[in-house]
């Protein structure tokens, strides 16, 4: 066991000891135990160059490649959301005028298309939640027309 | 029994005092509850009723004998031992609380804090980022006009009542008294002084302490109750003649603040985790490490032109096999998907983000009497935390800043889900099974909220008299020989953890008694 481990099971005894003292043996405790999880597969040669994650960064990346996504995929699962929030824009019509031009000019989105409308969402602050997740509107959109059109 | 000095309540602030005043000629007394253990029947004395905002437990609320130790050492005995200075801008009003601030700025406590890190087994008092890039830390996350970072020193964590029993001890100076538990004070006919601190044992011994000066560093809920309590010769209780004691009682909410993806292999998340660092220093520091460990907190600039209260956010690891962490692979491919969806970059981390928020000072958040009286005689503490609306809706907004840097500088995508206990043990598909929040709690006025066990406010530092309880020596305004210690003399709480904060004032008080009082 590293020292770090001995530390955290130091500390996580000694909260267990208090809580036992404090309140018999009941269980209390704010975030008790949190995990960083390395995800499985994949790699980092997608990222664009100068995307650095400092200060010194302020592009947003650009996403390079279409991704499948199902209509049962947690990405629809956000642009059905999106679409819950803004029922006007509730057709593949309207979100293609609100989306670049190129987004759907191949058939199949093109998500290497979003990267200065994106930029220029987040420059403006025009940032939605949907599901929790912290994004553009550009992206809430590309997710709301996958929505409306995967399989 | 006399003394120069009688301190009542051995916690952080209580220990220093009286290891400060060790071998100062001044004869010191050292009250204290409890054991050198905790017992069940002195940890009772704690019971009363709370009411006003829940603090959430996983086995439901809380109670007022749950979120305190009552033994040789107070909370020392089971603090994390995480340890940061006030920033500066927490001293000042701010937009968002333009009515109230310490009577002075942060450079007034920095060589108190210098000392204090002695005291708490610290490293260099330095917890910028950049003061510390010789330990090879990793990059930060986040260092925007928005976000900064600040490190964390994590104590051992240094149990006050075991590591500085010995110096006590053999201090001639200074006497310790165990299961001694204050029921009030006496004071002068026109309650100008204290006169006494009446003591009482479970057993049924009563006695008194004279002394010069009393210092009262027993939390901030038994502050403002023994301060309450002793209403002999002022009906509405000690330095309560303007109705300050008791109210403005904050805490730090620390909840969940959702879930960080990040890009693979773009992170060392050592700075998060917590980094050993060797240090060198004079005492028991020699040869011995610290951990660092990285946060994020809004910069001034954030604070002032959005009108926020702080934040702190930390990522928090530990071992993967370890228990419910386990549960964070089951949605890890679900908000992976999402993330690379959003981005077209692979994940490669995904990161429990933890906050610990700034509770406005509030009047009516705040701890009276009861008129049940606990086995002694005194009147048990009710406490009515009232957590106000602009504090959960200032979390939302400073946690959305943050997630909206980490996707503009594309350095990671953040799933927020504000509120929640802690994680679930069984299977959860979703961010919100896993750690207990809905969606529905983006919307909703309240939220679930667990909190960091941290009592400040209730008897607040001011120079004028009549807008707090003690004066910037911390004496209490109206009553001459009477002192505050510990954090229930906090005006505000920052985002800070407040041990470190407790020792530094009880340091300046040390100092302050021994030059200017007990000359």
């Amino acid at each position: 066991m590293s020292r770090r481990e001995q530390r955290l099971q130091q500390q996580r005894v000694t909260r267990r000891r208090f809580l036992g003292l404090a309140v018999g043996g009941g269980v209390v405790g704010a975030a008790a135990a949190y995990g960083i999880v390395q995800l499985a597969g994949g790699d980092d040669t997608k990222q664009s160059a100068g995307s650095s994650t400092t200060a010194s960064s302020t592009q947003p990346v650009s996403p390079t490649e279409t991704i499948p996504a199902g209509a049962d995929s947690a990405y629809a699962r956000v642009g059905r959301a999106y679409l819950q929030q803004a029922p006007e824009e509730s057709s593949t019509d309207a979100l293609q005028q609100a989306l670049p031009p190129e987004f759907t000019a191949g058939g199949a989105p093109n998500w290497g298309a979003l990267g200065p409308q994106v930029g220029t969402d987040y420059t403006k602050g025009d940032i939605v939640t949907l599901d929790g997740w912290r994004m553009s509107r550009t992206e809430a959109r590309a997710a709301a027309y996958v929505a409306l059109t995967a399989g | 029994m006399r003394g120069d000095v009688c301190i009542v309540g051995a916690g952080a602030a209580g220990i220093t005092l009286a290891k400060t005043l060790a071998g100062s000629g001044r004869s010191v007394v050292l009250t204290e509850s409890g054991a050198l253990e905790s017992e069940a029947e002195t940890q009772d004395l704690y019971k009363g009723p709370m009411v006003g905002t829940e603090m959430q437990s996983a086995s439901g609320p809380l109670t007022l004998d749950q979120i305190r130790l009552r033994f040789f050492g107070g909370t020392t005995n089971h603090w994390a031992g995480w340890c940061r200075p006030l920033e500066p801008i927490d001293f000042g009003p701010t937009p968002a609380r333009p009515d109230i601030a310490w009577p002075f700025g942060r450079e007034e406590l920095d060589p108190w804090y210098e000392q204090a890190g002695a005291l708490c087994q610290l490293g260099p008092f330095d917890h910028t980022y950049q003061g510390w890039t010789s330990a090879g830390l990793s990059q930060p996350l986040l260092e925007t006009d928005l976000v900064t970072t600040r490190i964390i020193q994590v104590s051992f964590p240094t149990k006050f009542g075991e590591l500085y029993r010995g110096d006590l001890r053999q201090a001639s100076n200074v006497r310790v008294l165990t299961h001694a538990n204050l029921v009030r004070f006496d004071t002068a006919e026109d309650g100008g002084a204290v006169s006494a601190a009446v003591i009482k044992t479970l057993s049924g011994n009563e006695f008194t302490v004279e002394a010069r000066v009393f210092v009262l560093a027993t939390g901030g809920i038994e502050v403002p109750r023994l301060l309450l309590a002793s209403n002999q010769t002022r009906p509405k209780g000690l330095g309560n003649e303007n109705d300050h004691v008791g109210r403005y009682f904050m805490e730090h909410i620390d909840v969940g603040g959702g879930f960080a993806v990040l890009p693979q292999s773009t992170f060392d998340m050592s700075l998060y985790n917590g980094k050993d660092v060797p240090v060198s220093g004079p005492g028991r520091l020699s040869g011995r490490t610290i951990q660092l460990k990285g946060a994020h907190i809004l910069t001034d600039k954030a604070i002032q032109e959005h009108e926020l209260f702080g934040i702190e956010a930390t990522l928090e690891s530990s071992p993967i096999d370890e228990g419910p962490v386990q549960d964070a692979g089951i949605k890890g491919p679900d908000a992976g998907t999402v993330y690379e969806q959003l981005t077209g970059r692979k994940p490669g981390v995904i990161s429990y983000v933890r906050l610990l928020a700034e509770q406005s000072p509030n009047p009516r958040s705040r701890v009276t009497l009861t008129n049940e009286a606990d086995p002694l005689g005194v009147p048990r503490a009710q406490l009515d935390w009232q957590l106000a609306k602009a504090d959960r809706e200032s979390m939302r907004k400073g946690l959305a800043i943050m997630a909206d840097e980490l996707g503009r500088i594309g350095a990671g995508r953040l799933q927020v889900g504000v509120g929640g206990i802690e994680f679930n043990q069984g299977p959860a598909k979703t961010l919100f099974e896993l750690y207990k929040v809905t969606p529905a709690d983006f919307t909703r006025p309240e939220f679930p909220v667990s909190v960091g066990f941290h009592h400040m406010g209730t008897a607040r530092m001011t120079s004028d008299p009549k807008q707090g309880v003690v004066d910037p020596n911390c004496k209490v305004h109206s009553v001459s020989n009477l002192y505050i210690g510990g954090s229930a003399v906090f005006p505000t709480s920052g985002t800070s953890t407040p041990t470190f904060t407790i020792v530094a004032l009880a340091l300046r008080l040390a100092d302050h008694l021994q030059k200017q009082v007990l000359v």
